[in-house]
This record gives structure tokens, sequence and C-alpha cells, in this order.
């Protein structure tokens, strides 16, 4: 009976693990159901805002930022959820240092501040990232400053519209998902409006018409594609990084080539259908940051590579010979020990 | 008659005498016999008694300081070498000393669970090389709302190691010094006013392996006669006659300490003024905390909270020190503070101020992990510094020529 009961339980394990493992079919091209978005403001004040589409009832805000492709490090062993530590390599470099490096000494510090969009008007999260429940139609805002409830940094006001209207637009139908490797020609220039871009803050991906598709590909997406696995991505939505003013039409050109079979068209629905000036521009919101937003990842500075140094294969024989070095003195000790 | 005058009294004891090996007797005054009795009586070689307890003390002390500006797991593993080397060489054969395999076990557990936990709950920090996916299970939110499983990186892997490691040492830098101290000379350098407590918990102490055997002795004693320990209704025949025996000897030992005068240390009961000095000291603790956390700097809320606590530190140990001057305390014999115990408490209270100066000075002390897996760096020169935490294996141990304590 009870080799039964172990047998059973072994089997529902490995059911459950194959089910784990066994990838999810993503449900047509982002045909997500729920819609979130993410802003993000970085110390240098450059803003950047993604969109993501999940079909979990929620997901949380640490998901959300995951799956928006930053490279979110956080601290998790509080009680209060995740502790965000810094985005995209900006921020505290915990755990080399303290996950609040900057917050040691007073009581108002520049810390990853979380905030809500909440009736048009960031409210500071009283929950960590990993705690608070993402649902349709969210907005996040991460912005480095610090703040408390009520008071402290925000990412300039927006809109889900501004941020989300583009991906979560229902799809035309008319669009098959075999037409994929051509490029998008029809979209683009109208609906990017060139006076939008000020010229200064238009990043190199923002010329592109003598780009080769590839190329731009590459330009695009430098560092999202090793951190996910096939598995990953095939679960996640593919969040595409829409730029909140500017629609660089380089973006859309580079969408198609790289659009693999498993994904036919969520890049095709990031095509910018422009997230309209009119709605930015009725949103109360300073011009000057607006011009900050760059609209590629490949336009914002990588994350830094590790400082660490690394050191020879001679230090590790050294730490080889006097970890043995310490274990032979103690066994040494205890056999003349124990003749005594 | 006058032969039985003359001679003179003996200052020692006859076991003394024969200790000291002296000349056959020839008649002195006793001064004189004090006179020459003096240098021969530091010429006796006292059993190796362990090493100093402040020594110990300062040793642990500064092992835990060091262990906690650290976090790369090779230098954490040279400490963990030094803990096993030293216990090797210092620990003593006595019951306490027997719970080191107790806390290296906890300590095994302890790095278990540290790495099982940084799988489970492994919803919040990912690395980039990912091993697997787990399926995701989402507690209520009753039981908080945590994420279970999820993606599996290495990094998480080795984070959770390294913490548990980290800890683990800890666990074991402590064993070695618990199984390494003498434990009725520590409790002899707690502060003067908790005399008392001192005073209970060496009694316990002498009472735990006293009873431990006891109660083995019963255990058996009730296996002869048929008796059968199966679930927890069986341990009564083994309670009572336990507790009982305890009462009995307590009682046996009060009176005892009570015939050799131990009820009436010189303590005289605080005077009520300075117990209220202590009470409001203590009093005191609360506004000053309450002033100095839930204020911002430059308020004059935390300035208050800061002279409360000042105030509160001086009220108290003033009382604190009223008290314990009216207690005396005799000692039998002296701890010996020998070059050895010097050179150890030096360089261990000196080691943590020399890596925390190193690490200011660019040294890496931490492990990088996330986002992305590297080596960690090793540097022969603080590996050096770290192989001073085994100073006590050569300095503090048994020599080899004695035995016993």
């Amino acid at each position: 009976m009870r080799a039964y009961q172990r047998l059973l339980i072994i089997l529902i394990g490995l059911v459950l693990i194959i089910v784990g493992l066994a990838p999810t079919h993503a449900q047509g091209p982002d045909g997500r159901a729920h819609h979130a978005g993410v802003v993000v403001q970085y110390p240098t004040g450059e803003i950047v805002s993604a969109c993501v589409g999940f079909d979990e009832e929620t997901i949380s805000g640490y998901d959300l930022m995951a799956r928006a492709g930053f490279d979110v490090v956080a601290e998790g062993s509080n009680g209060l959820g995740a502790l965000v530590c810094s985005i995209d390599g900006q921020g505290c470099d915990y755990p080399n240092e303290s996950c609040a490096c900057r917050c040691e000494g007073g009581s108002e510090c520049d810390y990853w501040a979380y905030t809500h969009l909440i009736d048009g008007v960031w409210q500071y999260s009283t929950l960590g990232a990993s705690s608070y429940k993402v649902r349709d139609g969210a907005v996040d805002g991460w912005s480095w400053g610090g703040g408390a409830p009520g008071q402290g940094s925000t990412p300039p006001l927006t809109s889900w519209d501004a941020v989300c209207a583009a991906q979560a637009q229902p799809l035309p139908t008319a669009i098959p998902p075999t037409n994929t490797l051509e490029p998008p020609t029809a979209a683009p220039p109208t609906a990017a409006p060139p006076t939008a871009a000020p010229p200064t803050a238009a990043p190199p991906t923002a010329a592109p018409p003598t780009q080769t598709p590839a190329e731009s590909q590459q330009q695009a997406q430098p560092t999202r594609v090793p951190t996910e696995t096939p598995a990953e991505s095939q679960q996640r939505a593919q969040p595409t990084r829409v730029p909140t003013e500017t629609p660089a039409p380089s973006a859309t050109a580079a969408t198609p080539s790289q659009a693999s079979a498993s994904q036919p068209s969520a890049r095709a629905t990031a095509v910018p259908s422009s997230p309209s000036p009119t709605k930015r521009a009725a949103a109360p919101e300073p011009a000057g940051s607006v011009a900050t937003v760059q609209p590629t990842r490949a336009a914002r500075p990588a994350a830094p590579p590790a400082p660490q140094q690394s050191s020879g294969i001679l230090s590790y024989l050294g730490f080889g010979a006097l970890l043995l070095l310490l274990l032979g003195a103690s066994l040494l000790m205890l056999r003349r020990r124990s003749r005594i | 008659m006058t032969q039985t005058l003359k001679a003179p009294p003996r200052p020692h004891g006859r076991a003394r005498d024969m200790l000291l090996q002296k000349q056959p007797h020839v008649e002195r005054t006793s001064a004189d016999l004090w006179e020459r009795s003096l240098p021969r009586r530091r010429s006796i070689a006292r059993p190796w008694e362990g090493g100093h307890s402040l020594a110990w003390l300062a040793w642990v002390g500064g092992g835990l300081l060091t262990i906690g500006q650290i976090d790369n797991p090779l230098y954490i593993g040279l400490i963990w070498g030094c803990a096993i080397l030293v216990w090797a060489a210092c620990a003593d054969d006595g019951p306490m000393a027997r719970a080191f395999h107790l806390l290296m076990r906890l300590g095994v557990l302890i790095f278990l669970l540290n790495l099982i936990f940084s799988v489970i709950t492994a919803s919040t920090l990912r690395g980039r090389t990912v091993l697997l996916t787990l399926p995701t299970w989402q507690l209520p939110p009753l039981l908080g709302g945590l994420q279970l499983g999820g993606v599996i990186s290495l990094e998480q892997l080795i984070a959770g190691a390294s913490r548990g490691f980290k800890l683990w040492t800890l666990v074991l830098l402590i064993g070695s010094f618990n199984a390494s101290v003498n434990h009725y000379r520590l409790l002899r350098r707690v502060p003067r006013f908790l005399v008392h407590a001192g005073l209970i918990v060496t009694i316990g102490l002498a009472f735990v392996p006293q009873t431990v055997l006891r109660l083995r002795a019963i255990r058996d004693a009730q296996r002869l006669r048929g008796h059968r320990f199966r679930t927890w209704r069986d341990a009564l025949p083994l309670a009572v006659p336990l507790i009982s025996s305890g009462l009995e000897r307590a009682l046996t030992l009060a009176e005892a300490m009570e015939a050799r005068g131990y009820g009436h240390l010189t303590v005289q009961p605080p005077t009520s003024r300075w117990r209220w000095t202590l009470l409001g000291g203590v009093g005191l603790l609360i506004p000053g905390s309450v002033g100095l956390l839930f204020f911002k700097a430059d308020r004059w809320q935390m300035w208050l909270g800061g002279l409360c606590l000042i105030s509160a530190g001086l009220l108290i140990s003033g009382s604190w020190w009223y008290i314990g001057r009216h207690i005396q305390r005799t000692t039998y014999l002296r701890e010996r503070w020998t070059a050895g115990a010097c050179i150890v408490a030096g360089a261990a209270l000196g080691l943590p101020l020399l890596i925390w100066l190193l690490g200011r000075g660019g040294s890496s002390l931490g492990y990088r992990i996330y986002p992305q897996l590297s080596a960690p760096v090793f540097d022969l020169r603080i590996a050096g510094c770290l192989l001073v935490l085994a100073l006590p294996a050569l300095l503090l141990a048994q020599p080899p020529n004695q035995t016993g304590r």
C-alpha cells in the first residue's frame, strides 16, 4: 500500500514537472487578454516605457518589469516583497553594496521609487514589486530619486493609452500571419510625425533608411535576446518597447525580419499606430521631459559591465593549497589527540 | 615540652609540603619559611587549562565581525577551515564540547535549507543562466500570496549556496568557540552586578551533564525491568525518578552552599533611590528611541531623542556601577594572560579592522552574482590576513607533552 502511495506521489510529481516544462502555446498574434504599461525614469532623466501583454488575471510588478525586458536586480529577503536595487545596471550595485546604498545616512535619499498611475496621478506604492498585483490597464512607474507616500519623485504623467494603446489594439484580421517577412512599409511614415522628434534627441536608429533590416535588428535588440530562453519567450508576452513620443521607423523596420514563426505578428502589432500626439499633449507634462525620451533600447546606455576583476588560476591554486593545509592540519590534530 | 613549643606553625598543609619537595624540616621562623616558599610557588607547573577566556571572546568576536564584512565564498571557505582547525586543536573532551557535532549538523541543515529556499521562492531574483523551469504555484493571499516555483537559474542556486555557506561558517565559528572555551571561567567574566545570574547559570551548567548521565542510568535500569519506550506515555517512569532525584540534588546543593556562606554575599540591597534611577533610565529609553527612529534629521524631536538616549545610558550604567560596587568576588585560581593569549586577542581584534580598511581601499570582499555568474575574486593578501584566525590552534592549544586539564 505504502509503496503504491509513494509511486503515485512520484508519478504526480513527474507529471507536474513535465507540465511545467512543456511550452504553453502563445495565443496568436499578441492575443493577450490583458495589457499593462511600465514607465521607467533613469537617474539620467531619460524615460523609457514599455507595454506588456499577459494572459493571467494579475502578475506581480516585478514580473511586469522582467517581461518588459528590463534588467532588474532586486533583493527579496525582506518580508514586504522585492526591493529593487538596480534597473538596467543603474542604481545600487547589489550585492556588492547594500540594496539601498544611498539610504544609509539619513531618511531622505535616492532609490528606485515605485509608483502606480491611479486616476491620472502617480501614487506611491505601499507594496514591494513582487507583492503588488498588476491588472489589466495598470501603469507602473519606476523613478530614481526616492520618496514617501504622497511625495517623492515620479515619472512624468502619462496614461495607459499613451503607453499601451499600440499593442493592446485589437488586431485587424486582414493581416495574415504569413506576411511577417514583408516589411511594413505602410504604417510608419505616415504614423510618425517627423516634427515630433527633436533632432538632438534622435538616436542613431532614428535615421534608418540606409540600414538593412538585419543590421537594424542587431541594433534594436542587443541585450534582450540572451536573457530569454525559448521556454520563457514562449510563455511570455512579447513586450515591445513602444517609444512614447517618437516612434522610430527603424524599430518597425526591424520587426518583420526577426519575428520568428512562433510569434508571428507580436511585433507587427507594435508598428506604432503612433501613440497619438494629441493625447500626449493633453497630459499635463513639461515639455522638457518629452525631449529626453529615447525610442529604442540600443540608444540607451547598456548595463555597465561588471567591474569585477577576475583573478588568475594561480590564486585559485593558492586557495586550494591553503584550504588543504588547514584541513590537513586539523586532521593531524585530531589524530594526535586521539592518540593521547 | 619545650620542643613542641619551639616547633614552628606550618603555613601550609602537609600535601603542599610534599608538593614543594622541601628540604627536611629545619627550624626557622614562620616569616622565613614564607619568604622561602614564595619563589617556589611560581615554579609549580599548572596543568593546561585552556586559553584565557577573554582571548577566546576576542577570537570569536573578531571572527564574527570579519564574516559580517565578507561575501566571497572563497574567503568564507578559509574561515571555515580555520574554525575546523581550531576545533580540532583546542577542543576539550567535556560534555559542552560535544555540542560541536550538533552545531555542525545544524550548519549543514541551514546550508541545505538556504539552497532549497533559493529554488522554491525563485520568483523575485532571476539570473541569466537558466537551468530549468519549475511549475509555478501561487499561494493564496491568506498565506502571503507568494509565488512558488518559476524559472530556476544557476545564479539563484549559487546565491543560496553562498548565503547558506556563510551562515554555516558563523555557526561553526561559534561551535568551535563553545568547544574550546572553559565555560566556568567565561561565566566569571559577566559584569559584577549580574553575579547572581552568573551563579545560577554556573549551577545550571554543572547540572546538565549530571542530569544526562542520570537519565541514561534510569533508562537502563527501567529497561532491565522490562520497560519498553515506544510512545511519549512511556516517558512517565523515566521522568518521575529524574525529577525527584533532581530536586533532591538541588536541595543538597542549596544546603551545602548555604553552609559555605553563598547566601551571604556582601551585597547591600540597592537603596530605593538607585532603584528609581535605574527605572528612570529604562523609561527614558522609549522616548529616546522613538525620537531617533521616527523623526527626520535636523528636527528638534530627534535631538531630544538623542539626549534622552544618552541620559538613559548614563543613568543605567551609573546604577549598575553602584550595585556592582558592593559586590566582591574572590578567585581561587586566576586565569593567566599568557603571551599567546595576547597575540591571539590582538590579531583577532585587528583582523576586522584590517579587512574593513582593505575593503575601503578597493579590495573586493563581496561576490557579485547577479545578473551573470562569474568566478569570485581571490586575493592572496586577504587570504593571508584571514589565516590569523587559525592562530589559537598554535598558541592556545594543549601542548603535546601535557595531558588533561
